[in-house]
């Protein structure tokens, strides 16, 4: 690399500062610009609030996903998280003219708690794969694709297979517009990416994330307490995946078991692309959603310029290997 | 700087990937077919045959998206499309109990929207503007009643395995049996009615009870789905029965070879060709100013030894 360096010393200090730090921004900013050309509906009002809406889900869930990446870890579950969170929010939220009700006698309450239950849901089984992290050592990989399966499980169990539908319109209306133009999943997002920015940021808990990941033995040693700040990390990327099943419930006034297969991956993908090195102690909450972006304004340009949907899976994971390789060509610079 | 040629790799294989699907010219009309998912085989039939449609008239181009199975990523389709203008839609849903915004969304963008195969409004009349092209259970069970009838000359004993109690094809699919029994064939009679939960395993059971319970009064089997009906093929074999008519539905290729060898019957095959050129004609018509039904009902294909070699 000292070599590559040398080569490059007419560049200022400054500018490739700058690129390390926003190179993955340049990768947006390049692709809105051509897509833009091939196809100027892409810049509407309208499919700009598309895009945002569309990462929504899965750039909340990457917002947790973030944190565990910086401790060095993975979460596998999210995605099966999301649908338990899920069908428990749903069976709680149907309307009391409901075919089929889940609870044929639950009358409708204030969609507040049925929205408590899914964010309890899911705090608690993220809390429980950190707990496992913790305290058994089993890798975050396999503790967490166990939890996986498990609440993929659950949520069969729980829903009995089928889908839970005809939700009330106060959980619903989550899913629409206000004023008419402004999605309320990208503002439920926004204010997420405010608040796990100060978490990570201004807090000892985000400290102590980066402590974990950066070097366990230094953390512990310098007073960090590693296991709580491991449940933490999971219980609050878990917390996510439950707010996420309540922006999906609301978007699609129904909660299917098999909801949300997948997403983990997409989540990673997000927060890797946005430069959250999987080797622990580096990421940040802007990354990740700069990279939730990248994938949303990918899926829908390859859809409006009209690229067949198998190439569309292969250029997204083209991008995503690229996006690692920068991701560590940075980290080695700084070695 | 690597970094940059990096970049400059990505770039270009995105932009190649993009020219190399070419851009569309804006002039006649863009139809948005959104598939459930492209690993599913059925559906992909599906979609083919309207490929093929719109394919072969002018002014009509067709751009197919795979949902891989998620009721987000269709919607997300859906949303895109629009904003690409598109003049009408075709979707196989994912979940039908979620359509409610795909509806919406179309709706708001003034544009007609064709749901195949599966229907979100069974039992619910259509809003205006939305269509469905699909084909009736109850169909697959009346056209293999028909045929028992003309095989029985109109007088016998019957057996109907079921599958899961629980699944509508299961029930619609006896429910057609029994209909065309009552109107058509007094003669016939069902000796027993039960469930083998679409297992080949469980049709195979039950049919040696039967062949015990009912000896030679028992005449012929239906079965809900292709893979009881072969296990009722296996139980026949073992008793040395070679009297009896079995029938299925799926069409699955064991069954098909089973009505080459003369061990089944028939099987009924669910109309891929016919649902997905069904909906693309809807759609066409729709775009060049006629009215066509909310509703198309495609027929089911009975496959006998006769007509085998076209399924092949």
């Amino acid at each position: 690399m000292s070599a590559n360096k040398n080569i490059l010393k007419f560049e200022s200090a400054g500018s490739k500062e700058i690129l390390q730090k926003y190179g993955i921004v340049f990768v947006l900013i390049l692709m809105i610009i051509g897509i833009s050309i091939l196809e100027p509906a892409f810049l509407s009002s309208y499919n700009v609030f598309n895009v945002l809406t569309q990462s929504a889900i899965f750039g909340i869930m990457a917002l947790g996903m973030t944190f565990v990446i910086i401790s060095k870890g993975i979460d596998l579950s999210v995605g099966s998280v999301l649908a338990l969170a899920g069908v428990v929010l749903a069976s709680l939220a149907q309307t009391a003219d409901a075919t089929g009700k889940y609870f044929p006698n639950l009358a409708e309450m204030p969609v507040f708690f049925p929205i408590l239950a899914a964010l309890a849901v899911g705090a608690l089984m993220g809390g429980f794969t950190g707990l496992l992290i913790a305290k058994t050592h089993i890798p975050a990989f396999i503790s967490s694709l166990g939890m996986m399966t498990v609440a993929r499980g659950f949520a069969l169990i729980y829903s009995d297979g089928k889908p839970i539908s005809t939700l009330v319109p106060s959980l619903t209306r989550l899913g629409g517009k206000l004023f008419g133009f402004l999605p309320i999943p990208v503002i439920i997002y926004f204010i997420m990416i405010v608040i796990s920015a100060v978490l990570l940021n201004k807090t000892r808990f985000g400290k102590s994330a980066y402590a974990v990941g950066g070097n366990i033995k230094a953390a512990e040693v310098s007073g960090v307490n590693v296991n709580q700040t491991l449940i933490a990390i999971y219980a609050y990327c878990g917390l996510l995946a439950g707010l996420a099943a309540v922006v999906f419930a609301g978007r699609v006034g129904s909660v299917h078991p098999g909801a949300a297969t997948g997403y983990e991956l997409t989540a990673i993908a997000a927060t890797t692309i946005g430069g959250t090195s999987h080797s622990g102690g580096i990421g940040t909450i802007w990354g990740a959603f700069v990279g939730a972006l990248i994938l949303a304004v990918l899926r829908n340009g390859l859809t409006l310029l009209g690229v067949d949907a198998y190439w569309q899976q292969v250029t997204e994971g083209v991008i995503i290997v690229v996006a690692v390789i920068i991701d560590m060509r940075k980290n080695a610079t700084k070695d | 700087m690597r970094k940059f040629l990096v970049l400059l790799m990505m770039m270009t294989l995105l932009t190649g990937a993009v020219f190399a699907e070419g851009q569309q010219e804006d002039d006649g009309f863009k139809v948005g077919y959104v598939c459930n998912n492209f690993n599913d085989t059925f559906q992909t039939y599906v979609m083919d045959a309207a490929e093929a449609y719109f394919n072969g008239i002018d002014d009509f181009e067709i751009v197919l998206q795979d949902s891989v199975e998620d009721v987000i990523r269709q919607q997300d389709l859906v949303n895109t499309l629009i904003a690409q203008k598109i003049d009408a839609l075709i979707v196989v849903p994912v979940d039908t109990s979620a359509m409610g915004p795909i509806v919406r969304a179309a709706d708001e963008a003034g544009i007609p929207l064709c749901f195949v195969n599966r229907n979100p409004y069974a039992d619910k009349t259509l809003p205006e503007n939305v269509y469905y092209v699909g084909s009736q259970e109850v169909i697959a069970g009346q056209q293999q009643m028909e045929y028992m009838g003309e095989l029985l000359d109109g007088k016998g004993g019957v057996g109907i395995l079921m599958g899961k109690l629980d699944n509508e094809g299961a029930l619609k699919r006896t429910e057609g049996n029994e209909s065309v029994i009552a109107d058509k064939y007094p003669g016939i009679k069902i000796l027993a009615k039960e469930t083998g939960n679409w297992q080949r395993d469980q049709g195979m059971t039950l049919t040696e009870n039967w062949i015990t319970a009912y000896g030679s009064d028992l005449n012929g089997i239906l079965a809900n789905n292709d893979e009881m009906a072969l296990g009722a093929v296996e139980a026949l074999k073992a008793s040395g029965r070679e009297d009896i008519f079995v029938m299925g539905v799926d069409a699955i290729p064991d069954a098909k070879g089973a009505v080459g060898n003369g061990t089944l019957s028939a099987t009924v095959l669910q109309d891929a060709v016919g649902q997905g050129e069904g909906g693309a004609k809807v759609i066409h018509s729709v775009l060049t100013g006629s009215t066509p039904e909310a509703i198309t009902w495609v027929p089911f294909v009975l496959i006998t030894p006769e007509n085998l070699a076209d399924f092949q």
